[in-house]
């Protein structure tokens, strides 16, 4: 099972957290599963480190996805 | 009695902030010498700098090239009306200083760049980066690493904000891919939001100053529609090109 926590605007419409017991191979086959696209999100951690969309993902990852945020 | 006049203190102007647990005189005795520079008197700037000034930090630098526009006013409450076409460190140096003439006002009317950065954030202990474009962020968070200064980051989007404490002892903004960051032209914006991260900024910045370093590796995320301040744990990455230079110190 992996967890993903979806951040600020990429909540609207989805959840916060999700389990799943899908397999995903990588973080682009997680935007699929969601229909987020690449372009809207800024931050992608896999258990607090940043990560490449294209990284491997194994069970019991934490998934934290943010889009961009940085205004002032 | 009021407790300042018990320790002798005529000023009672902190004398609330004196009696919180843990923070007594010997806190506001570290605030009083502290130097703390913010960079932008936008949206987080105006409720960090306020706060600031109010808590009684010895030295308080802030920089800002910009005019006041109209579209500032729906959250930069240090301007305004009266302030449209005024540079923005003198329209909040006028009314900071009617709040607390005691601090050492530092308004700074210049754009940070590559070439004035270090030059800039030198001889302060502490930077709050209350900024609005990628660019700004990421070398205020590179400057800052290379001369040991932390910097505590705001930022907004609509009903979204974030607060992050980058440094050289913990993860910084490239540690997570900050610098991947697309702004929106213009950003959405709302005051009440701004309001509550410049606010987080400046409790971040008077913990650190108190000693508190529990912020270090966290990154809090605002949330207005659901209201929740979540907080994600962040570690220095192995790709940090800043990190990197230092992963043999102690």
């Amino acid at each position: 099972m992996i967890e993903i926590r979806l951040f600020a605007s990429l909540r609207e419409g989805r959840e916060k957290v999700y389990k799943l017991e899908e397999a995903f191979s990588n973080g682009e086959e997680i935007l699929d599963y969601f229909q987020i696209k690449s372009e809207d999100v800024a931050i992608f951690l896999i258990n607090g480190m940043h990560s490449n969309l294209k990284n491997p993902i194994k069970d019991e990852d934490v998934i934290a996805i943010f889009p961009p945020i940085g205004g002032g | 009695m009021p407790f300042s006049h018990r320790l002798g203190v005529v000023d009672m102007r902190y004398d609330r902030q004196i009696i919180i647990e843990g923070f007594g005189q010997d806190g506001q005795a570290k605030l009083s010498r502290a130097k703390v520079l913010v960079v932008g008197v936008g949206g987080l700037g105006c409720p960090a700098l306020t706060y600031l000034v109010q808590a009684g930090i010895g030295k308080l630098g802030f920089i800002d090239s910009d005019v006041v526009s109209e579209s500032n006013l729906n959250r930069q409450f240090l301007h305004f009306e009266k302030d449209l076409g005024r540079k923005k460190v003198d329209s909040a140096f006028e009314k900071l200083i009617e709040i607390n003439s005691k601090v050492e006002l530092v308004p700074l009317d210049i754009h940070l760049n590559k070439d004035n950065a270090r030059e800039l954030i030198k001889g302060y202990d502490l930077v709050l980066a209350c900024l609005d474009n990628i660019e700004t962020r990421m070398l205020l968070n590179k400057i800052c690493l290379e001369e040991d200064i932390p910097v505590v980051n705001g930022g907004i989007d609509g009903f979204y904000g974030f607060a992050f404490v980058a440094s050289r002892k913990g993860a910084c903004l490239e540690c997570m891919g900050y610098q991947n960051t697309k702004m929106k032209h213009p950003f959405p914006a709302l005051g009440a939001v701004a309001g509550v991260i410049g606010s987080l900024q400046a409790n971040m910045a008077i913990g650190m100053l108190l000693g508190n370093n529990s912020y270090q590796n966290k990154l809090f995320q605002f949330d207005a529609r659901l209201m929740t301040l979540d907080e994600i744990d962040i570690s220095i990455s192995e790709d940090c090109s800043l990190h990197n230079r230092w992963k043999d110190e102690k």
